[in-house]
């Protein structure tokens, strides 16, 4: 039976939280979008501009719910990533975010990658789960990104030998003791 | 010809000349770096560890990589940059293997380059019996922190000095109780991490090139580690 909820999955590891900065440019620019939408029928009230008067304030308001939307849609990249967090246990992982929660068992996971992207907009790291259904989870902008992709990547491989027996080692009636003891 | 400003020829030919002399004495100081740095090339490295090179460049600098040249031409599509080290011996009464790799391939799209890197580099001792996995690393380093590798949970000691410097991953509290016995033996690691995999068969001391534990600062003292490495061996696996 394969495990399907935090329940199964063992002793907590680490929980790796979204962070701020993998938003990125896209902080700046959708919170200037953002403050244009504001600023723009603002100023049309108190001191308008001679373009704003000569577009009237329909106008004005129609650039600023622009401005808004387009803004609006910008950040919610950033949000998302920011607004999410890997619990990360012994046998599975739980990914929470902003669109809902996944829980996904040891033996769900066929494999991982850590791919870190660079280009002028920035570092962003990906981690990129594939899933023995041939589904694909992509995880952004978590912190400790190397340690969330390494422990993933165990899931798809044999269990240690305490996690699940295997020929290595099987833990003993009464507990382990170191030899000579 | 003569109405041609003499900046136009001058400038040029400095720009070029300034290029080839900071090239050349870039080479220069590596080649110094790779001879005063000769105890990490592989072939010395090998021998402070009492151990026979068995696959690799003995001249293969692990701590001045760029003088490999290899290294420093980098990677292109279909020809990746491959480094692998590999030592072998049992100075301390246990089998003891030194190994390193480093590969970087190169894949040239139409609006990006992709690279893959493989990197691994350990010490690790083997133990007779087998054992309880775990994972021992230090909770900071100065290079930010240690990514675990196995899916082991945080156990406490019993030693409250060695749980203030290490996280301890295991699943039997008689292991966690042994390394907070055995841990402060890898005191001399502390500065920039220590990091410990047992497997259940071996036990590792793993390391990295631009994170904790360093490389360098690591095998700075290869001979402690190696002796460490096999106590912690014995102590673990009999």
């Amino acid at each position: 039976m394969g495990l399907g909820s935090p329940h199964d999955f063992g002793r907590r590891i680490t929980v790796h939280r979204g962070t701020f900065s993998a938003g990125g440019w896209a902080w700046y620019i959708g919170g200037l979008l953002l403050l244009a939408s504001v600023v723009g029928p603002l100023r049309a009230v108190v001191a308008p501009t001679p373009d704003q008067v000569r577009m009237g304030f329909d106008d004005v308001l129609l650039t600023a719910g622009a401005a808004l939307v387009l803004g609006l849609l910008v950040l919610i990249v950033p949000v998302l990533r920011w607004r999410q967090q890997v619990e990360l246990f012994e046998n599975g992982f739980v990914w929470t975010g902003l669109t809902g929660t996944r829980s996904i068992g040891r033996d769900q996971v066929r494999g991982v990658e850590l791919i870190r992207h660079r280009s002028k907009m920035g570092v962003r790291t990906e981690i990129k789960v594939t899933l023995t259904d041939g589904r694909r989870l992509s995880v952004s902008g978590v912190d400790q990104p190397e340690q969330l992709a390494n422990v993933i990547g165990t899931f798809g491989r044999p269990a240690p030998a305490a996690v699940a027996p295997t020929p290595g080692w099987s833990a003993p009636a009464g507990g382990w003791r170191p030899p000579g003891t | 010809m003569s109405q041609v400003p003499i900046q136009s020829f001058l400038f040029p030919v400095l720009a070029l000349a300034a290029l080839l002399f900071f090239v050349v004495r870039q080479k220069k100081q590596l080649k110094s770096y790779d001879q005063q740095f000769s105890n990490y090339r592989a072939g010395e490295l090998a021998q402070r560890l009492g151990l026979t090179l068995v696959q690799g460049d003995p001249l293969f600098n692990l701590f001045i990589r760029h003088a490999n040249v290899d290294v420093q031409r980098g990677p292109a599509d279909n020809r990746p940059i491959h480094i692998e080290v590999r030592a072998q011996g049992s100075p301390h009464g246990v089998p003891l293997e030194f190994s390193y790799l480093y590969r970087v391939e190169q894949e040239t799209g139409f609006s990006q380059i992709t690279w893959r890197t493989w990197f691994d580099c350990r010490l690790s001792a083997q133990a007779r019996q087998p054992f309880p996995p775990f994972e021992a690393l230090s909770r900071s380093t100065p290079f930010g922190p240690i990514a675990q590798t196995q899916s082991l949970a945080p156990m406490p000691t019993g030693n409250p000095a060695v749980d203030q410097n290490y996280v301890v991953a295991t699943q039997e509290p008689g292991m966690a109780a042994l390394l907070g016995q055995v841990l402060p033996l890898f005191g001399a690691f502390q500065s920039s991490g220590v990091h410990l995999v047992g497997d259940g068969r071996s036990v590792a001391f793993v390391m990295k090139q631009d994170k904790g534990p360093l490389i360098a600062s690591t095998l700075y003292y290869a001979e402690t580690l190696g002796k460490e490495l096999s106590e912690l061996a014995r102590r673990v696996g009999g």
